[in-house]
């Protein structure tokens, strides 16, 4: 459903992504890992449309979305959870929620997807009422995955949804991927966690320097001696 | 008794102040600019309600709607000629936009209109007295038209879509975006929406001073000094210390000297920057 | 490299020519009135000379340059008139009141962010005014305050002498500017004008040379308001007009902001523009405004910077065509 076919981006003189290329499958749950500041983020980024690559394309669905506004391709049904969440701290949180289906698609089942959402994130419920800059760390990463799920995602992007959180909590983030995982959507998931990441992904991506060095299905990436050097630090 | 009645004609005056300055507030919000054709776009309204009431002959309710389709019309443009072309490229840029183009509207206004002061007739010309206690009926409506158009706007920015989404652009650029929303439209309804909040200041200001090219300029540097005060994009905050302006003019004038009022008031704000610069209810900084 | 240094010994050349004409130039100016529309384009020039250090160099966004050059003016026209100093004096004495008023406003709103600035400016440039006219036993009003003018040995000094006083001044501006935007001081302004965050993440303090900046700007403006008002022997509250504002503001944007001369051209420009346009009094604030708004719009870089770009294209093109002929 997504092709990124070999996008190049640069940011100010310096060189973010060369060539970078992944795929979607329907229904397919992706885990993008890699050193920080290689392109992960950027490359989330660029598939909302806040960046737009100078080089290469990506397709979505059989169209062309490269460069075009991110409230198009929010409409198209991408949608980017991004690092820190970016919440609205002034709003309840019944109001973020509401602003997740803010897209003329999604707001057509705005109220069925509250109601979805409310139920995957029983304690969003309880708290529906209170400011959103009242929530904890672990519960404002439950609200901005809230957020992105009212807005009917196709394809739902997760920008390291565990960062910072307790081991308990990432666990927790770990139960609530995987009753996402069984709503239909095609998911990336870009995490610091393997545990994490092994546990949920299909296929992984190891992403360094801007392009993708290897990928494959999970257990083999995860397995390889040179992302395990490189980057999981460990030493046989 | 004299106390209650400086009281009262500080609270007419205040919500004059606060009509004049929440569109401001609202734009820095929205922006994180502040706009300095905004004493212009008050002049505007004024001049709009005079025109209709007396050269085209309308009734005030039809003047007043006259205004407010006009007044936003003329926030569109604001927005596009001096906001759109330079936006998160060039902040100086915008700051003298605004300034060039407040000159320009101030001179058109003496072209068209001429520099004679103009009477605008109050919607109902009486006055009433209770006790001590004495204002137009005008002046009452003024505190009236001040609550009701703030309860609408509360309820716009609370209750409608196009409110949350002013709310969300103000409180988180990014996650605006990245939820949909469509950052261009919604900097070009909130300068409509706070071209007719200073619209209506505007209206409410001709008949108690006089419709002239440059009458929008005073009210708006009292509202710099209220912004300031209430906390840059703070609502709540604007429309307190828009009361807190007025009652300090109002008091400093009868006890003191109407001439020392600005002095008053550039002390407060000085004293505001050196110990609270977020304002008395300032907001959260928006990221990004 | 030996480019570099041709085009250097060009630029001192023309440096030097230009030094020397503007020496020179009472000589050839024998109309009155024209001469002193060239001393009110050094006046004018000084004023967004220091303004466009402040704004277009270092980022600052405020109003005050021309309330500072009033300051100067008036302070000085006070002493000179309650405390019978010389009006040469009253230059200092200028100069050190705007210089401390600019501590006033300088010291709380450049610590917080930029948008204070303009806030408090502006609400300044109208409480000055306000308090000119509350003092008018000692300001005039409206009526405007009378300063005896410039004398040496007795005598009044004639406009092509006051013409070298106030050029004296602006080359000190222009050679203090370029002093401080060569300095340390206006590279770190200029980064921390590009960008807060990486100025402070190389540990300029923003505050302190924002302020150290302000305030030579405003004993300069200061001087140049001495000056002007024992020039002009009255200065009065139109001085406070939104119009001079604006008017120069146009100056910096026309002749280029973050520009060295640019201002000072842009100076000559308006101070002429509004003396030919004079029969379009009631237009010519408009024009002035407009011609703002469409150069940031279309040659956002100055007029001068401009025509130097398009001279540019138009040149390598032709070299391009004559290469291609070549081939």
């Amino acid at each position: 459903m997504l092709k990124v076919d070999d996008i190049h981006l640069k940011i100010g003189e310096i060189d973010i992504l060369r060539g970078l290329s992944l795929e979607v499958g329907d229904n397919q749950r992706i885990g993008i890992i890699g050193p920080n500041g290689h392109g992960k983020s950027t490359t989330m980024l660029s598939i909302s449309g806040m960046w737009k690559p100078h080089q290469g394309k990506i397709m979505f669905d059989g169209v062309d979305i490269t460069g075009l506004n991110p409230q198009k391709i929010v409409e198209m049904g991408i949608i980017l959870v991004p690092e820190g969440g970016h919440l609205f701290p002034d709003m309840t949180i019944y109001e973020n929620l509401l602003m997740g289906a803010y897209s003329k698609r999604a707001s057509k089942k705005q109220d069925e997807q509250m109601e979805l959402v409310l139920s995957l994130f029983p304690k969003l419920e309880l708290l529906k009422s209170r400011k959103a800059n009242t929530l904890s760390g672990g519960e404002l990463r439950m609200l901005a995955v809230g957020r992105g799920l009212m807005g009917l995602p196709k394809l739902l992007m997760l920008d390291e949804p565990t960062l910072g959180l307790q081991p308990n909590l990432v666990e927790e983030m770990g139960e609530t991927l995987k009753k996402i995982g069984n709503l239909g959507t095609s998911v990336i998931l870009s995490d610091e966690n393997m545990d994490l990441v092994s546990a949920f992904a299909e296929d992984v991506y190891f992403i360094e320097n801007g392009e993708v060095m290897l990928s494959g299905p999970t257990q083999d990436v995860l397995a390889d001696q040179y992302v395990r050097k490189t980057y999981l630090g460990l030493i046989e | 008794m004299d106390l209650l009645y400086l009281i009262l004609r500080a609270f007419i005056q205040g919500s004059i102040y606060a009509l004049a300055s929440i569109g401001l507030s609202l734009q820095w919000g929205v922006l994180r600019n502040l706009n300095f054709s905004h004493g212009a776009a008050i002049t505007f309204g004024a001049y709009i309600v005079w025109f209709s009431l007396e050269s085209l002959g309308f009734t005030y309710l039809f003047a007043f709607i006259a205004m407010l389709l006009a007044s936003f019309v003329l926030g569109i443009a604001i927005e596009w000629l001096t906001v759109k072309p330079f936006f998160a490229k060039n902040d100086t840029n915008i700051f003298i936009a605004t300034v060039a183009l407040s000159s320009i509207m101030a001179q058109v206004y003496h072209i068209v209109f001429g520099g004679r002061q103009k009477f605008m007739r109050p919607l109902v010309d009486q006055l009433i007295k209770i006790g001590p206690l004495q204002a137009t009926v005008q002046e009452l409506l003024t505190i009236l038209i001040t609550a009701f158009t703030l309860v609408v706007l509360w309820f716009i920015l609370q209750r409608t879509k196009t409110g949350r989404s002013i709310r969300a652009v103000s409180q988180d650029q990014v996650g605006a975006i990245l939820s949909g929303i469509n950052t261009r439209r919604v900097y070009s309804t909130t300068l409509g929406v706070a071209t007719m909040l200073a619209g209506i200041a505007g209206m409410l200001l001709g008949p108690i001073y006089f419709v002239s090219p440059h009458m929008g300029e005073s009210p708006m540097v009292k509202a710099f000094i209220i912004v300031i005060l209430g906390g840059l994009g703070s609502l709540k905050g604007t429309v307190i210390a828009a009361f807190i302006v007025a009652m300090v003019e109002v008091l400093v004038g009868r006890y003191i000297g109407v001439t020392w009022a600005p002095m008053m008031l550039f002390i407060i704000m000085i004293m505001i920057l050196i110990f609270r610069p977020q304002g008395l209810f300032g907001v959260s900084n928006r990221k990004a | 490299m030996l480019k570099t240094t041709d085009n250097n010994r060009k630029l001192l050349l023309f440096y030097i020519l230009m030094v020397l004409s503007l020496l020179a130039l009472p000589l050839f100016i024998k109309n009155a009135y024209i001469m002193h529309l060239v001393i009110m384009t050094c006046v004018w020039g000084v004023v967004v000379n220091n303004w466009n250090l402040t704004l277009g160099y270092g980022g600052m966004f405020h109003i005050a340059q021309i309330s500072l050059f009033a300051v100067g003016g008036y302070m000085s026209g006070i002493f000179i008139n309650e405390l019978m100093i010389s009006p040469w004096l009253g230059l200092l004495v200028g100069g050190i009141f705007a210089a401390l008023v600019s501590l006033i406003i300088g010291l709380p709103a450049l610590r917080v962010k930029g948008i204070y600035l303009i806030l408090l400016t502006y609400a300044f440039h109208y409480g000055i005014k306000e308090l000119t006219d509350h003092f008018r036993e000692i300001t005039g009003g409206s009526m405007g305050l009378v300063v005896p003018r410039f004398r040496m040995a007795g005598v009044a000094l004639q406009n092509w002498q006051l013409y070298y006083v106030i050029l004296a001044l602006l080359a000190v501006s222009v050679l203090l500017n370029w002093m401080v935007v060569r300095s340390y001081i206006g590279k770190a302004l200029m980064a921390i004008r590009d960008s807060d965050i990486l100025a402070n993440s190389t540990g300029i303090n923003p505050y302190k040379f924002k302020l150290m900046t302000f305030v030579m700007a405003a004993f300069v403006s200061g001087v140049a308001g001495a000056f002007y008002a024992s020039y002009l022997s009255v200065i009065g509250t139109e001085i406070f007009s939104f119009t001079l504002i604006v008017n120069a503001l146009g100056m910096i944007v026309i002749g280029g902001m973050g520009t060295l001369l640019g201002p000072m051209i842009g100076s000559f420009i308006i101070t002429f523009f509004m003396e030919i346009f004079s029969g379009l009094e009631d237009y010519r604030p408009i024009l002035v405004g407009a011609v703002i708004i469409l150069v940031l719009l279309f040659a956002p870089d100055g007029l001068i910077q401009e025509g130097n770009k398009r001279w540019e294209r138009w040149k390598s093109r032709g070299k391009k065509k004559s290469e291609e002929l070549e081939v």
